[in-house]
């Protein structure tokens, strides 16, 4: 079970997570949407024990993700975005390195090896270099990497960016699989129609705050919307108008202050070349 | 830690040995430059003794003055003495002929009367071979001129100290109170110029070695993405830390042995020459049977010198962007490091004050010049050998500390 209270985590000035509260059950698929640059990357980062809050606690399976680190990134599996991979290792070798730093024993390692390369269908390429890979098969050789201990909290960043249709059709099976056993799942995505598919419940986030959490359907009412993408832009979409027109508001008075002062030089410039000319 | 040590250490040996162009560039060197330097010197040797064939041609004007000096000419392997050809002008622009040496017609008189003489050489200007015919009679005019004088000498019953009224001979100054490490021979030069320049060769190979592998093991995690896949592992931070720097500090080991194995090889070489034995390997201060006690004391040292450096270089990088902030940061590194070696050689005298052995990379490099050249009160080297542990030590924990960083390992990222 994953939950965060109050989770906040600032660099410097900027607030990229604010007082973030909510809980992610087992056996649950939470999802996070959001426009780009909203935090949902950090709010996971901040979780997985990778960055540390400003304030407020993630607690993972009960364990402060800021004072046991290591007991809480044992027990989640992280999908990074954009992750690479070491260009002269096979999927196989990547797999392994990641299970041996997990502390897995041999035996362990070499059946859920097994176990993952045929869950993600990259046994075929199990043994060849990473370098030459197509963007869809690393992310499913970086998904491997955070399942190949096994982990009962699954975060996924984008889990099906650049993935074919067979490919994402195979990730989404396998994030319905965890659900049934019982883990608990934090999905973060663009992809509509992938979180009114998948998710249990939906949380949008927009500049580091959580606008709203329910279900699928219960935001769509909520926002009076006909579905989640319409939801997600009247929730997010009014207070970017709100934003924009501020900006607008603040380039303006700029704009005229600094036109004023232009026709002021222009009138003292006119004044000096009228009593020049006279 | 250990576990997560040897899995990072294993992971990135095996990555550098997939890695050909990093391969070529730590280890090709050290082993293909005493390689294609031999190459060379046999060519050079080949070509000389095709051109010379049985010996380089040279003709001996009135030679029939001085036939002790064509004795030792005739004895030279290098040289052939030829008739007259009809045309000494055509033949030695041909090359058919390298050098006349001409003696003058009255050099038997003048030296029965001890008068100076003075012989004529002309010479080819074909390639290098009568730069080898020059040197050739001058060595047999040297041996010539020393049976004269040695025949001058004891007609007039006097010994060849009578031509050397003085003579030098140095000695090692023995440290007061402290017994020296019995490296330097106690009645050979003590140091020397050679020694002095060892710094800056022991710096230029610590910075040629595993060093070039921490940035791609560090910063090139982060701009190869790869960088938070490590993180979110419950892997112990020090430990991978600790992996890294021990496959670099192995490296710059393997390098630095190559490295001296090539010097080794080049002083084994040069003492098998007739005058090599007094030659370099005495300019260094050593004789050849201290060699292997040297380089043992060499390792010892550059060993807690290697991981200082290794360590402080992962930091840095584990600090750094992206590649082109480390290269920044480590060329300043590359810039200083070498500007200390040349304090370390110039800047103190010959005993300085035991904390000077204390300080930081300092300590080594003046431990290696003392060593090197001639004597370390053992004290001193068990000081600049602690004091270097304790600070490999630091370094490390300063890049396991920049590795648990937030502020660092999110660089970039």
């Amino acid at each position: 079970m994953i939950e965060t209270r109050g989770l906040t985590k600032r660099f410097r000035r900027i607030v990229a997570v604010d007082d973030v509260s909510f809980t992610c059950g087992d056996g649950e698929v939470f999802g996070l949407l959001g426009p780009n640059g909203a935090g949902k990357t950090t709010l996971l980062r901040l979780i997985a024990s990778v960055l540390e809050p400003t304030s407020g606690v993630a607690l993972v399976d009960g364990l402060n993700a800021r004072r046991q680190g290591m007991q809480v990134r044992a027990r989640v599996g992280l999908l990074v975005e954009n992750a690479g991979l070491y260009s002269r290792f096979t999927p196989r070798e990547q797999l392994r390195f990641c299970g041996r730093l997990h502390g897995l024993d041999a035996a362990r390692l070499d059946r859920r090896l097994d176990t993952v390369l045929a869950m993600l269908e990259i046994g075929e390429y199990a043994d060849r270099r990473a370098e030459g890979f197509s963007a869809g098969m690393r992310r499913r050789v970086v998904l491997g990497q955070a399942l190949i201990h096994d982990p009962p909290n699954i975060i996924l960043d984008e889990p099906t960016a650049s993935l074919d249709v067979m490919s994402t059709r195979n990730v989404r099976a396998v994030i319905e699989r965890f659900r049934d056993e019982g883990r608990c799942v934090l999905l973060s995505t663009h992809l509509m129609d992938e979180a009114q598919r998948l998710c249990d419940r939906v949380a949008i986030i927009h500049k580091g705050r959580l606008q709203a959490v329910g279900t699928p359907s219960e935001l769509v009412s909520m926002a009076g919307a006909a579905n989640l993408e319409e939801a997600l832009v009247r929730i997010v979409g009014e207070d970017r108008l709100r934003a924009d027109l501020w900006v607008q508001k603040r380039h303006s008075l700029w704009r005229r202050l600094w036109a004023g002062l232009r026709s002021r030089e222009h009138d003292s410039h006119d004044g000096e070349r009228g009593e020049a000319d006279a | 830690m250990l576990r997560v040590m040897w899995t990072v250490f294993a992971k990135e040996a095996r990555d550098l040995i997939r890695d050909r162009r990093a391969l070529l560039f730590l280890f090709a060197v050290p082993l293909v430059v005493p390689l294609l330097g031999a190459a060379a010197g046999v060519f050079v040797l080949w070509q000389i003794a095709r051109q010379a064939g049985d010996g380089i041609p040279i003709v001996v004007v009135n030679g029939e003055q001085l036939p002790g000096l064509v004795a030792e000419l005739e004895a030279s392997a290098a040289l052939e003495i030829v008739d007259m050809p009809s045309n000494p002008e055509q033949a030695l622009q041909a090359g058919d002929l390298v050098a006349i040496l001409e003696i003058p017609p009255d050099a038997a008189a003048r030296m029965d009367a001890e008068q100076p003489i003075t012989l004529h050489l002309t010479s080819s200007r074909n390639g290098w071979l009568p730069d080898f015919a020059v040197l050739a009679i001058q060595s047999a005019m040297s041996r010539y001129g020393d049976q004269v004088v040695a025949e001058r000498l004891s007609q007039r019953a006097l010994g060849p100290e009578w031509l050397e009224p003085f003579s030098l001979k140095r000695e090692a100054a023995t440290p007061t109170g402290v017994a020296i490490i019995p490296i330097g021979p106690d009645e050979n030069a003590p140091s020397s110029l050679a020694s002095a320049f060892l710094p800056m060769v022991i710096a230029s190979w610590a910075l040629g070695g595993g060093l070039s592998l921490m940035a791609p093991m560090t910063v090139g995690e982060k701009e190869h993405r790869t960088m938070e896949s490590l993180l979110v592992t419950p892997a112990s931070r020090i430990g991978i830390v600790l992996g890294k720097v021990a496959l670099s500090v192995v490296v710059s080991a393997i390098t630095i042995g190559l490295w001296s194995l090539d010097s080794l090889g080049y002083v084994l070489l040069v003492s098998a020459a007739p005058d090599g034995a007094g030659g370099l390997a005495s300019s260094f201060g050593f004789q050849m049977g201290d060699l292997s006690r040297v380089t043992l004391w060499l390792l010892l040292l550059m060993l807690p010198f290697m991981t200082m450096v290794n360590g402080l270089v992962a930091a840095i990088c584990t600090f750094a962007k992206n590649y082109r902030e480390s290269g920044l940061f480590l060329t300043l590194l590359q810039l200083s490091l070498p500007g200390l070696a040349l304090l370390a050689a110039f800047g103190f005298d010959a005993r300085p004050s035991l904390v000077v052995y204390a300080l930081p990379a300092m300590g080594v490099l003046v431990a290696l010049r003392d060593l090197f050249g001639g004597g370390i009160a053992p004290g001193a080297l068990a000081l600049a050998w602690g004091a270097a542990a304790v600070y490999a030590a630091g370094t490390v924990l300063l890049a396991a500390y920049v590795f648990s960083r937030e502020w660092a390992l999110m660089r970039g990222v």
